[in-house]
């Protein structure tokens, strides 16, 4: 067995996209930390509109019991019946699909303060946002998503689908719980792809 | 010049047969690691996992969703001495595992990957380390296997 001792460099050629220069095709627009108090809802505002994809990588943690699923929604638009989503999912007995119409897309089924034992268990996931600037096309999300919480409670891993049927532009995009608050630490970071 | 958001931290591509893979000393400059190999073991049917920092206690877990042949399932693990990244194969696989603010000494570590075998199975794995400790090691494995010579592994920083 070898540990190699490490250095940081560019390169093309990663298996994540297949192409070269991948490494320069993500970029950082913000990272949003939620504090101390909690907050009902995290919010980038004036996305920029020079990239062709988004990606958001987050942890959350509910503060309260109840409905564990992270929700999303685009531009302020509270019309629920704009959204709908599906998952499939594996809850450790057994796997499901399910559709929801008429409803927030979820993109993370996360821990909550049910998980009794665990304060420090966050869920997490990795969103995209297809062609958010085409205003041509509704928009399409796509989740991978978990939340383990070994024996205490709830446990899901999920691959989810969501759509919004508005052809504008995502200048903004808020994520939510549909009770309770996003508790303090919970992560979210936004960037662009080319 | 865009400032580059995903940094290759370090390849390793076997030139013979290995037990382990090991990355030490990462870097606690990035906000999330993504660790991502494609291999091929010389047993099969047997749990790939990661540890971090050294941990081969009973501080993990895991929950899977996994598709094989015509079959759907989930299972999970409760406790576990690894954070699992998917089943090892005598057949060609990859893993993408995304290890989530790796720094945070806040939060417990949650770790959730896509992996596939050829001829075996796609899954979805969350396997979080229940640490909050920020990770500086992290060393791949599996039970009963070795990865053979020309496996590839490689460990991401991603900026946030």
């Amino acid at each position: 067995m070898s540990a190699i001792s490490l250095g940081s460099k560019n390169v093309s050629g990663s298996l994540l996209a297949g192409n070269t220069g991948f490494a320069t095709a993500y970029e950082h627009i913000q990272s949003i930390t939620v504090g101390s108090l909690g907050a009902s809802s995290v919010s980038f505002t004036e996305i920029p509109q020079n990239y062709r994809h988004l990606q958001i990588r987050l942890v959350s943690r509910q503060t309260t019991a109840g409905d564990r699923r992270l929700s999303v929604n685009f531009n302020n638009n509270s019309t629920t019946s704009s959204y709908n989503y599906h998952w499939v999912y594996g809850n450790g007995t057994g796997a499901a699909s399910e559709y929801s119409a008429s409803v927030f897309p979820a993109v993370s089924y996360t821990t909550n303060s049910a998980d009794t034992g665990l304060p420090s268990s966050y869920g997490a996931a990795v969103l995209d946002v297809l062609d958010y600037t085409n205003t041509v096309k509704n928009k399409v999300t796509r989740s991978l998503s978990g939340n383990d919480t070994g024996s205490t409670g709830s446990s899901i891993v999920a691959f989810i689908s969501g759509l919004w049927m508005n052809t504008s532009a995502i200048t903004s995009i808020t994520f939510s719980y549909s009770s309770g608050m996003i508790s303090q630490y919970s992560t979210f970071s936004l960037y662009g792809v080319k | 010049m865009p400032t580059p958001t995903y940094t290759l931290i370090q390849e390793q591509v076997l030139g013979s047969a290995q037990a382990a893979v090991t990355f030490s000393s990462i870097p606690q400059t990035y906000k999330d690691l993504v660790f991502e190999f494609v291999n091929t073991h010389t047993t099969g049917s047997q749990t790939t996992f990661v540890r971090f920092n050294g941990d081969s206690a009973n501080n993990y877990s895991y929950t899977y969703l996994s598709g094989i042949g015509t079959s759907a399932i989930s299972g999970r693990g409760n406790t576990y001495n690894g954070s699992v990244v998917g089943g090892s194969y005598p057949t060609i696989g990859m893993a993408i595992v995304n290890i989530m603010s790796y720094t945070n000494t806040n939060i417990f570590k949650t770790v959730i990957v896509r992996d596939s075998y050829s001829s075996a199975e796609a899954g979805l794995w969350v396997s979080p380390w229940r640490s909050t400790a920020a990770i500086t090691s992290l060393e791949l494995s599996s039970v009963g296997s070795t990865f053979i010579a020309g496996s590839i592994f490689r460990l991401w920083g991603v900026v946030g």
